[in-house]
């Protein structure tokens, strides 16, 4: 897949300083529309896709591949709050808002897309997932260009999200919103290009597929153990454009866009790994010929 | 290629089984129960379509979702297995066992956290890991097209040669937040009756279920997934266009993915959820697409099970599987035909013929996807 553009937010929410960062600039800046009644899941969505895309003109036929962890996560929580704790029905808005397909139906509408869309998870491969779905895709012809983002949202209070993510004492999150735009693979031209993801078992099978691969940068969207560091040549460690961000949410599409944008500028190739609680691997294969 | 659907499974409102919900299919059988929310500041009472069981417990459900995934995946081979995705949809996913917990955290006078399970994922990846398939462990989220997608994106892996073979999961369990998320958008039929295209329609009724099918790349049971479709409709973020345009354009979609024409289909089962504004959009789109009038047979299942949301791709597509086993189409002789909308459905089961068979399904968000499927001459 030939990569079009790319965008990445980031912010670091802290305990000592727990805000969340106001998104309506940054869509503001893309679309003179004034959208009502969507949340800051929805706005994370908006406000990473419409950057990616940039005002380009997309094909109609434009595929969404959207992938997240945990989805709307504060505005649920509002519903439940509202049924079990204040003994009323969740307001219409709100329950709207909780639905799977509620920030791409904004994002389709902005874009002035009807095409595939698709909401996707699988944990810690969650972006990989919609990488995966849109090279499908994108493979057989079904779509001529694909977006593919991921985004996840910090929930204040902090003390209860720490509890929802079994991270109880973190003193800081991050949430951020991380997007592809990418086209079909054309013969010898320059350009970024992002191959499609690869699961392996377990580490022999991740070092087998690594064997074949020519020697490239490893960037890992995980801490690895000592005995992964013998045989992962990793060269850098959940850290994005210089910032170290904590390690939940759609996590690896931070480190995967981060990998992205440092081969644009640099070339080369570089590979990214993922890997999940049970010990299995995602990586996928990214070259830029400048 | 087409992928054999070589093992179904369902329990919803209908039966706890496949050979249940089927039977009670064929006979038309309804039976909604009621759902009573006494505990609100102003207590509702909506009509609901439950599995059948003894008594309610917050992980009842899952420990019927283990037995059928083991009974659907017990012809396959350690090595079978391994090739072997699964793809689960669902609208509310864990929600029953968050808001249960939550529940018992006030109760008991801690600071609850709602909310307190996250992760969508989670499921599938446990399933994965106890029956040891293959790392293609997708889930799905498109409100009511989450399973039917899952349907879809299975067929197109297998087709790409990613997996072998696809347990396609479909799951709606019941939780306060959908019933009563739903009743506030004034989406519940009064009557407690779910009537699709019929003069009398005036809302839905909601549903729990569990659909499964276990698709392979090869295989001789007649019954095959061809292809289908997504689309998206962002005309309105709860209601389709009422034009039919949208409905029309993801049907050709997938009609010609499938490599068919409108004239192939033998019979349709429509989304047909008995709102206002969604059975006018579904009744346009297929006069678009049938234009002189002549639209093949119309199943519409939601009035026997509910509308069981994000399981409803999976849950109806197992039901028509199950039907066209036995080889007969059901009826729905309680439907009276909105002559403003001009769609009739099919009224008294009869023998169900060779040949390609429609599923509609939508969703809130404008998600909308078609599948087709295709009964060999037996």
């Amino acid at each position: 897949m030939k990569l079009l553009s790319h965008y990445s937010l980031l912010h670091r929410v802290s305990a000592a300083d727990p805000v969340l960062p106001d998104l309506k600039p940054i869509i503001e800046r893309w679309t003179g529309q004034r959208i009502r009644r969507i949340d800051h899941y929805i706005e994370l969505c908006l406000a990473g896709g419409l950057s990616c895309v940039a005002k380009r003109s997309l094909p109609a036929d434009t595929g969404i591949y959207l992938a997240t962890l945990c989805g709307a996560v504060a505005t649920s929580a509002a519903a439940m709050q509202s049924i079990f704790a204040s003994g009323e029905s969740p307001k219409p808005l709100h329950f709207v808002n909780t639905l799977g397909n509620s920030a791409g139906f904004y994002l389709t509408q902005l874009l002035g897309v009807t095409g595939n869309l698709v909401v996707v998870s699988q944990e810690q491969f969650s972006f990989e997932s919609a990488l995966l779905h849109a090279w499908m895709d994108l493979q057989a012809g079904r779509v001529s260009c694909a977006l593919v983002g991921a985004f996840d949202e910090v929930v204040l209070p902090l003390e209860r999200h720490a509890q929802r993510l079994q991270m109880e004492g973190a003193q800081w999150f991050t949430e951020g919103s991380h997007w592809l735009l990418l086209v079909p693979d054309g013969e010898g031209e320059a350009g970024v290009r992002v191959h499609c993801p690869v699961y392996a078992e377990d580490p022999p099978a991740l070092q087998e597929w690594l064997r074949q691969q020519a020697p490239v940068q490893v960037r890992a969207g995980f801490d690895p153990s000592p005995d992964e560091r013998e045989w992962l040549p990793v060269s850098s460690v959940h850290s994005v454009g210089g910032k170290d961000v904590a390690f939940h949410g759609v996590f690896s599409a931070a480190t995967l866009t981060g990998l992205v944008a440092d081969l644009q500028e640099s070339g080369g190739r570089g590979i990214h790994v993922m890997r999940d609680k049970a010990g299995r691997y995602c990586a996928v294969s990214v070259e830029a010929a400048l | 290629m087409t992928s054999c659907i070589r093992h179904v499974a369902v329990s919803c409102g209908l039966g706890e089984n496949l050979a249940q919900a089927v039977s009670a299919l064929l006979a038309a059988r309804v039976s909604p129960c009621e759902e009573r929310f006494d505990d609100l500041a102003d207590p509702v009472a909506v009509p609901y379509f439950a599995i059948p069981r003894e008594e309610r417990a917050a992980t009842d459900l899952y420990d019927k979702l283990l037995q059928m995934a083991e009974d659907m995946l017990q012809d396959l081979s350690a090595s079978e297995r391994r090739r072997t995705g699964l793809f689960l949809g669902s609208s509310s996913f864990d929600v029953n066992v968050s808001e249960f917990l939550f529940h018992q955290q006030l109760r008991q006078g801690e600071r609850p956290v709602p909310m307190p399970i996250v992760g969508y994922g989670k499921l599938a990846q446990r399933l994965g890991e106890k029956f040891s398939l293959s790392p293609q462990r997708h889930t799905y989220i498109t409100a009511c097209t989450s399973s039917a997608n899952a349907l879809l994106y299975a067929h197109r892996m297998l087709a790409a040669g990613l997996v072998d073979h696809a347990l396609v999961i479909g799951l709606e369990f019941f939780n306060a937040t959908t019933l009563l998320g739903f009743h506030g958008l004034g989406l519940i039929s009064p009557r407690g009756a779910l009537s699709p295209f019929s003069r009398v329609r005036d809302g839905l009724v909601l549903g729990e279920g569990i659909g499964a099918l276990l698709l392979s790349r090869d295989g001789a049971t007649g019954i095959h997934l061809c292809g289908g479709a997504i689309r998206t409709d962002n005309h309105s973020l709860t209601a389709a266009n009422a034009d039919g345009s949208s409905i029309a354009a993801v049907i050709r979609d997938g009609l010609a993915n499938s490599g068919i024409t409108a004239d192939d289909i033998v019979a349709l089962k429509v989304h047909g959820t008995a709102s206002l504004m969604n059975d006018e959009a579904e009744a346009a789109g297929l006069k678009h697409l049938f234009p002189h009038g002549r639209i093949p047979p119309v199943l519409a299942f939601k009035s026997f099970c509910g509308h069981t949301l994000g399981a409803c791709g999976a849950v109806e597509t197992a039901l028509l599987v199950g039907c066209l086993q036995r080889g007969m189409l059901p009826g729905n002789p309680y439907s009276e035909m909105d002559p403003a909308l001009g769609i009739s459905l099919l009224r008294q089961s009869v023998p169900a013929p060779a040949g390609h068979y429609l599923l509609n399904c939508f969703a809130f968000g404008g998600n909308n996807n078609v599948l087709v499927l295709r009964r060999d001459p037996s």
